[in-house]
């Protein structure tokens, strides 16, 4: 397959396949996003629609699960969420096959990453922005897409970064069907893992610590036939951490985990021990490199979770792979240089 | 006749025991240009293998100014690996470079040749059936050929899979031949040692000393033909060391037949028949002694040993005419032949021909490969440049663990099965034996990648995930299979990881389908297949199929959608103010279906759910036969019904009252309605409701195409009134008529 332009007239700041791989859609400073369909007799992306999206840089986007329909979100500088969902009786690159189902206004300052939950949570999402504010929506009724509530409002950071200062933020869900409902939101360089209490209101459960600067980019592994999480960032700072999270039932004396009681007790008032109280996370780092010997700007697992990419500006993209002893070893490399 | 056959050195060593060599000696693996074909590199940093992107690349100026210019690298790695994408961003970026980029990723192999050595690997381990498992003898077996039998099996899987990468490597690129050729290496070496019959045995039988022939002579296909050109080179080529090195190593290497060949090529028995009768003699013995070296072994070795001392002996003994130099080359070999380990170390040139030497000769027995492999490194220290020298080393020395991660470098697939093939056959602990030891740290539960699995699950279980990110159906199978017959027995994280896989299974028929929902079944997944079944649901219902889609609806239990989707059907219908052009929906409503659809059809796509939901529009359905057949009062009848159905939307109940009440029945001053059915009507209008949808769907229905508006008013807030009046007056129109 070699490389296709994408049309776009500025620049591309977000790359998103749906759930197969079969589309990928794309989002750019020119207030657009593109959606490319894969031609399976000539195995070359083709272009399927190109539509304005939003009045400024479209700066992020996700395809929700197939369980709902074909259905995009993304999110801008214009501080706006757009959902849009395909018509398929419309013609390609008419421009017209995906239409808006709604938009979500609620942010107060640009918006910098907008991530669907998995199907089994139910439809919905999670954004986030400069307002350093997490906002979950959901589709109450699957079946009028055109209506979210917003159920969750998390203030990340106490204030919004400086506007002079560069910001970052992103986030990413726990995509395992075997694991209570829990997201981990990047805000500048704080990495928190939120899950819900006993009243539904998202909580710090715990926090991935050791960043230095930036988090540039995050991704949860797939957790298939792995009872913990993995959990990887790339950092300003030069570095790749892998973090692994373990559900403990019992109490946890890690220095990473958060106290449920305390955040719980000061948002819900409702803490106890029960036998419902959502498990406890136990957050190690079980690695951390800094081979890429500069800023990492992007990771990504594969749909099993088995291997990690991690790019950065050695100009090189690096495919990370756990041993039986379950180290992380730097099994590839693809370079992007031209030689 | 001999002369003829042996005229040609190729045929001479190039098809030795019929093997058919991949390639000839000078090809040089390490060669550059045999590289460059994969464009392969090692980083610098880490050692690993470095690829590029496919064609472009997509930072084209130097790294230094790339950063300056404020751009970034970024990946995303596709659902399906071989479709991942590169791309820059960052400021400064030129549109006409706004791309997306395809990687090459080393080791990931999406030909088709490659795919069915993997499920040719994956069959011949199926049919490995219970012999999957080793287990220990125990005391008071009953059937005491079942080790033995077991033990066949397994050779015989690991001699099918030999078979097959070498099938598999003979379709390849040179650059990945010559790696599938290092497994192969390394499969053969491990053949010889650890597959072959009677291993119990204090001396190896035939089959390994065989099979060690035959790895040494594949691995590394010696002599080459420059090194037979230069031995034949002078004039008398037997005065030539080179001559005597070539028949030793054939020798060594258990080429007799060649060694036969090159002997009798030189014409030294004819040169010498005259000259020495004793020189003659002995060749001719040493000849007939090589022609009946007993592969069969047993007492046989012995006495062809005892025969082979006895004409060195004789030789050394003996006074012969020949020139004292060529005396000293015919003793080397018969000392060679004897099995003295002096000249197996000098006439052999690597260590592997060293210890195939002693194997042949010294004494054939497994259990001093240790000693003969000290003894051949010490003589001969192996090339570490190549990988399946190493990996040999360990095969020998029976540390199997060592070899897997070799092999696992050069090919995933084959290190798998291996490693799958060693655990079955007891040469790697398993799964069991490794629980047992474990200190419980893992817990019960463990999962697909704890130490409590063997090093073969582990392989296993990462390489059956791997084959799910090829969107290719049999290797996903393969995939589900290994996942499934992996000798590690936590049912519970196969179970796990098959309800997270089976989702993203790249489905396109039924039968695909079929196949998942059968998993989900064999696993007990009820969830999986309802997660399945919404994606069927919207799939379908993006290709327009509204009732398979509502059928999927059912069975994955989303009853608000199958609701939504039967009322959609109602609203279409209701505006369109006539039955929908939909065979099925308007059979299933008809309640003719039995007789209008097939009833496996019928079956497969109606649910109870269906049935319940649907009924409104099959109201409706019967309201158009009546009216169609002009029995009016049946056709009002069912229209009442449907206004006064409790669960009827009320934006639904203006929409009947407009589309049909009105104009059909109160429009018209001829129709008569009795006083019953008018009061009737008449409850029902207090549902009629003017909210946004009501008034969307008036509107419409009123700007509807082709339609003459039926004399309705212009806002539906008028209609109501109207309604009223006209019902007063068929009230009216009925006392009349009584009176």
């Amino acid at each position: 397959m070699k490389p296709f332009i994408t049309g776009h007239e500025d620049l591309v700041h977000d790359v998103v396949y749906d759930f197969y791989g079969r589309h990928v859609a794309t989002c750019s400073s020119d207030q657009h996003i593109k959606v490319f369909r894969l031609d399976r007799e000539t195995n070359e992306w083709q272009l399927s629609d190109s539509w304005k999206a939003h009045d400024s840089s479209v700066v992020g986007l996700d395809w929700a699960s197939p369980e709902y329909g074909r259905i995009i979100a993304s999110v801008s500088y214009d501080k706006l969420v757009n959902l849009w969902e395909e018509e398929p009786d419309a013609e390609e690159c008419s421009g017209r096959r995906w239409t808006k189902l709604c938009t979500l206004n609620d942010a107060t300052g640009p918006l910098f990453s907008v991530k669907f939950a998995p199907g089994h949570l139910g439809l919905k999402l999670g954004a986030i922005g400069n307002d350093g504010t997490l906002r979950i929506y959901e589709a109450m009724e699957p079946s009028d897409l055109r209506s979210w509530t917003l159920t969750s409002e998390v203030k990340v950071l106490p204030s919004p970064p400086a506007s002079h200062l560069q910001s970052d933020f992103c986030l990413t869900w726990c995509p395992s069907r075997f694991s209570p409902e829990k997201l981990l939101v990047c805000a500048l360089d704080q990495a928190l893992i939120y899950q819900k209490d006993k009243a539904g209101k998202p909580y710090v459960a715990a926090k991935l610590e050791g960043h230095t600067a930036l988090i540039r980019s995050v991704s949860w592994a797939p957790s298939v036939g792995r009872w913990y999480q993995l959990i990887a960032t790339a950092c300003k700072d030069g570095k790749v951490r892998i973090f692994k999270l373990t559900e403990t039932l019992g109490a946890s004396e890690d220095a990473m985990s958060v106290d449920q009681d305390e955040d719980a007790d000061a948002d819900a008032g409702s803490a106890d021990t029960s036998a419902d109280t959502p498990p406890e996370l136990k957050v190690e780092l079980v690695s951390e490199s800094d081979d890429h010997h500069g800023e990492v700007w992007s990771v990504s697992w594969n749909l099993t979770g088995t291997i990690l990419s991690s790019a950065g500006d050695d100009g090189k993209v690096r495919l990370w792979k756990a041993s039986y002893s379950n180290e992380f070893k730097c099994m590839s490399v693809i370079s992007a240089e031209q030689k | 006749m001999t002369a003829n056959i042996l005229g040609e050195k190729s045929d001479l060593f190039m098809d030795v025991d019929n093997l058919d060599f991949l390639k000839d000696s000078t090809t040089d693996i390490n060669d550059e240009s045999y590289m460059d074909e994969d464009n392969f590199g090692i980083d610098e940093v880490s050692g690993a293998i470095e690829t590029q992107f496919e064609g472009e690349q997509p930072i084209k100026e130097p790294l230094s100014s790339f950063r300056a210019e404020g751009k970034a690298l970024q990946f995303r790695v596709g659902p399906v690996l071989s479709r991942s994408l590169g791309f820059v961003s960052g400021k400064c970026q030129d549109a006409s470079e706004s791309k997306l980029y395809t990687p090459n990723f080393h080791g990931i192999d999406t030909t088709e040749n490659y795919k069915q050595y993997i499920m040719t690997c994956f069959e011949i381990y199926k049919n490995l059936g219970e012999d999957r498992f080793f287990s220990v003898p125990t005391m008071g077996l009953i059937n005491h050929s079942a080790p033995m039998e077991h033990s066949q099996a397994v050779n015989m899987a690991i001699d099918a899979m030999s078979d097959e990468l070498e099938v598999f490597s003979g379709t390849q690129k040179p650059a990945r031949a010559a790696e599938l050729e290092e497994c192969l290496a390394i499969i053969n070496c491990s053949r010889a040692l650890h597959f072959t019959d009677g291993n119990d045995n204090e001396e190896a039988n035939s089959a390994v000393l065989k099979q060690l022939t035959q790895w040494v002579n594949r691995a590394d296909g010696e002599p080459s033909e420059e090194a037979v050109a230069e031995a034949f080179s002078g004039s008398v080529s037997y005065k030539s060391p080179l001559f005597w090195r070539l028949v030793n190593q054939l020798l060594l290497r258990g080429l007799f037949d060649q060694a036969i060949g090159v002997l009798e090529r030189s014409h030294l028995l004819k040169d010498i028949e005259n000259t020495c009768e004793i020189t003659f003699n002995v060749l001719n013995d040493a000849i007939s002694l090589l022609k009946q070296y007993p592969f069969e072994l047993g007492e046989a070795f012995r006495e062809w040993k005892a025969t082979a001392l006895q004409i060195s002996q004789f030789f050394v003994d003996s006074t012969t005419n020949v020139d004292p130099e060529l005396r000293d080359f015919v003793s080397d070999m018969i000392l060679l032949m004897s099995g003295n380990q002096s000249k197996t170390l000098q006439y052999s040139r690597t260590w592997y021909e060293s210890f195939c030497g002693l194997m042949l000769f010294y004494i054939p027995t497994l259990e001093l490969t240790e000693e003969y492999l000290q003894i051949s490194l010490k003589a001969h220290p192996l090339d570490v440049c190549n990988n399946w020298e190493q990996a040999c080393v360990y095969v020998i020395q029976g540390k199997l663990y060592a070899v897997l991660p070799i092999l696992e470098s050069l090919d995933y697939c084959t290190a798998v099965f291996y490693s799958a093939i060693c655990e079955a056959k007891g040469l790697l602990e398993n799964s069991s034996t490794l629980m047992a030891h474990s200190n419980g740290s893992e817990g019960l539960e463990g999962d697909l990648f704890s130490s409590n699995n063997s090093m073969a699950c582990y392989l296993m279980h990462e390489f059956a995930l791997e084959l799910c990110c090829y969107e290719d159906k049999n290797l996903w199978s393969v995939g589900i299979g290994i996942l499934a017959l992996s000798p590690s027995d936590n049912d519970s994280a196969k179970r796990l990881a098959i309800a997270e896989l089976l989702p993203h299974y790249p489905f396109q028929n039924n039968d695909d389908i079929e196949w998942l929902l059968t998993l989900c079944a064999k696993w007990r997944l009820p969830d999986v297949a309802k997660t399945i079944y919404r994606i069927l649901g919207n799939k379908v219902l993006y290709e327009n199929n509204v009732i398979e889609a509502m059928t999927n609806f059912s069975k994955a239990g989303e009853f608000e959608w199958v609701k939504h989707y039967s009322w959609m059907i109602f609203e279409a219908s209701a505006m369109k103010g006539a039955p929908l052009e939909d065979m099925i929906i308007d059979a299933i409503v008809s309640g003719e279906a039995e007789t209008e659809v097939a009833p496996e059809i019928l079956e497969s796509v109606m649910t109870n759910a269906m049935r319940q939901t649907l009924s409104p529009y099959a109201v409706l359905y019967q309201f158009y036969q009546q009216r169609v057949a002009h029995d009016w009062e049946g056709a009002l009848s069912s229209l009442v019904s449907l206004l006064e159905f409790r669960y009827m939307p009320k934006h639904y109940i203006s929409l009947l009252v407009a589309q049909f009440l009105y104009p059909t029945f109160l429009k018209d001053d001829t129709a008569a309605i009795s006083e019953d059915m008018v009061i009737r009507i008449i409850k029902t209008l207090d549902r009629v409701s003017t909210d946004d949808k009501s008034v969307a769907l008036y509107e419409a229905l009123k700007s509807g195409e082709g339609r003459d508006d039926e004399g309705l008013p212009k806002q539906l807030g008028d209609l109501l009134p109207l309604v009223r009046q006209r019902l007063s007056y068929k009230i009216c129109q009925e006392y009349m008529s009584v009176a």
